[in-house]
């Protein structure tokens, strides 16, 4: 299946947000995570199944005023 | 002295800002010398190549609260969205809303904020607006539930201070929600200027960041706000033309003469 993240394209084997996450993402990092511009819960990540061409988009905190 | 914001108590009336730091250890010790008991954080997409600099970790071992702001966000849709990706990102539905399109002056756009903050209080966000200072938009943030208003003192890291003072007044006359003075600060003396005038705060990052000693600034910081807060409690007193003799020298001459 092919994703884009961060809007780079993605070839990946998992179907499930919770998997793709725990492997692009170090375990202690705490993070945001958008499919197709809607925001998905953490409580959700399990159950997502993930679509080819999916665009998600993985955020962090960064310094900022 | 403290100050509720939305039912969160702050004994510090000073709020900070994490950007601009030559370092994360600057960054926590003029925090900490601050007194600070919330700082303001951004959001961007993860570097997936480059890792990340983990900004939260040291944050939270310092205690403050975690403010993300919608910086970025050049429109309400947009920050809306923002402030929905920072619920998840920090467990927290606290937000700074910052909409500014255009980049050289950073101007908040006041009918998208209006918008944004309307919205993000029907989805259940503690709302605080950085906005021009601008009274009748103040009361209008108010009407739609915005818990406090963050006029502008002077452009956003801009160092000039309370330029919009006379507007300022107007708005702390008028406000029923705490009124917040970001953006401008550049030196202690404005944060306290502020605070005498009445602000219930200030919020300050680029002044503490950018100074040669970031720790002894931020100290210096809170020495401020805590002076301008007490002067206004105690009541200054009132601008007059003409001299009025704080020594009664007058009668002590007759004698002499």
């Amino acid at each position: 299946m092919q994703l884009y993240v961060n809007d780079e394209v993605l070839n990946t084997e998992h179907t499930r947000l919770a998997d793709l996450i725990s492997e692009i993402v170090p375990a202690e990092q705490r993070v945001a995570v958008a499919i197709n511009q809607q925001v998905v819960p953490r409580s959700l990540w399990t159950e997502r199944i993930l679509c080819d061409n999916d665009r998600i988009d993985i955020f962090e905190s960064i310094a900022g005023g | 002295m403290s100050l509720t914001i939305a039912g969160h108590t702050f004994t510090s009336r000073l709020f900070t800002g994490t950007g601009k730091y030559a370092n994360q250890e600057q960054m926590i010790a003029s925090i900490l010398a601050s007194g600070s008991e919330m700082t303001t954080l951004s959001l961007r997409r993860m570097d997936l190549k480059a890792g990340s600099d983990n900004i939260l970790k040291p944050l939270q071992k310092l205690g403050v609260k975690l403010l993300p702001n919608t910086s970025g966000a050049r429109d309400a849709k947009e920050a809306v969205y923002a402030a929905q990706l920072a619920q998840e990102a920090l467990d927290t539905n606290w937000v700074k809303v910052e909409i500014h399109p255009d980049p050289r002056y950073l101007m908040p756009d006041p009918i998208e904020t209006l918008k944004a903050v309307e919205e993000l209080v029907r989805l259940g966000f503690v709302v605080m607006p950085y906005i021009h200072a601008d009274p009748v938009l103040c009361k209008r943030l108010e009407e739609v539930g915005a818990q406090c208003v963050m006029p502008l003192g002077a452009p956003i890291g801009s160092n000039q201070g309370l330029a919009s003072k006379p507007f300022l007044d107007i708005i702390i006359e008028q406000s029923n929600v705490p009124v917040i003075v970001d953006a401008g600060i550049g030196a202690p003396s404005h944060a306290a200027a502020a605070l005498e005038a009445g602000a219930d705060a200030v919020l300050v990052n680029t002044a503490m960041a950018v100074a040669s000693q970031p720790e002894t600034m931020g100290k210096a910081f809170r020495l401020a706000v805590e002076a301008g807060r007490m002067a206004y409690e105690s009541g200054t007193g009132q601008v007059q033309q003409t001299a009025d003799a704080s020594s009664p020298f007058t009668e002590f001459l007759k004698e002499l003469l």
